[in-house]
């Protein structure tokens, strides 16, 4: 008997379990919202070499398959940088005494 | 370009030690654009000829904003640009191969800048690409 009367008792939990499944679509509902406000922000495309403050183009030369097979996301930048820097060094152009000025890039000096 | 803009096209004759580009090492370069993964080239209508020499132009005015640079001595940059970047690479390729991986990274470029590069060349521009990584990764 008494077991019959706890079968009946756990069998009164179905209203909590209604509530527990509506949590759960509200939760997944709001999870929705929010990756789709950060999906659909629009994204203007940045170019990379303005993004790493540079004026040599970082571009794709190495990826045409003759050097290796895949090529990571920090080489274009850091080889443009690399060839900035010996452009204005071997031209002549004094770019030594400049880098202590540099903080984050070199702003152009006619400003 | 805006730098293209300001500058007048003047006569051959330089004036004292100001050598101002031709208009027509201008027309050279049709409209190369910037930002990578644009630069595969349309074959349909003709074929875009890629140099180095808007950026050579960019640096310059950066540095020196008051002298201009010969068309001569454009294409002696813009070679010296491919020849560097032909060196860097292979051995940047051949670093990746000696370790037995198919990556080149910014490190197998860094290592190969001061095996290609003398003395405080190599320095000064591991300084300079370490700084542009850095700010790359954090914008």
């Amino acid at each position: 008997m008494e077991a019959v009367g706890d079968g009946v008792r756990n069998r009164s939990k179905s209203p909590r379990f209604h509530l527990r499944v509506s949590q759960r679509w509200t939760l997944a509902l709001a999870a929705k919202k929010v990756v789709g406000r950060k999906l659909g922000g629009p994204k203007k495309p940045v170019p990379r070499s303005v993004k790493a403050g540079l004026q040599f183009l970082v571009s794709r030369y190495l990826e045409n398959g003759r050097h290796a097979q895949r090529v990571g996301t920090g080489t274009p930048v850091y080889l443009a940088a690399v060839l900035g820097y010996l452009a204005a060094e071997a031209g002549g152009f004094n770019y030594l005494p400049l880098l202590d000025l540099a903080n984050n890039y070199l702003p152009p000096l006619s400003q | 370009m805006a730098p293209k803009a300001e500058k007048k096209p003047a006569e051959k004759k330089p004036v004292e030690e100001k050598a101002e580009k031709k208009p027509k090492a201008e027309k050279r370069v049709p409209g190369a654009k910037e930002g990578g993964g644009e630069k595969k080239g349309k074959k349909k209508a003709k074929k875009s000829v890629e140099t180095y020499k808007i950026y050579i132009f960019k640096v310059l005015k950066q540095v020196h904003p008051d002298i201009g640079i010969s068309s001569k001595a454009m294409s002696i940059m813009n070679s010296f640009i491919n020849d560097i970047f032909e060196k860097l690479a292979q051995e940047a390729a051949r670093l990746a191969r000696y370790n037995k991986k198919p990556t080149i990274t910014s490190r197998e470029i860094q290592t190969s800048v001061r095996l290609v590069l003398p003395g405080e060349l190599a320095k000064h521009a591991v300084s300079e690409g370490t700084k542009a990584v850095t700010k790359f990764t954090s914008s």
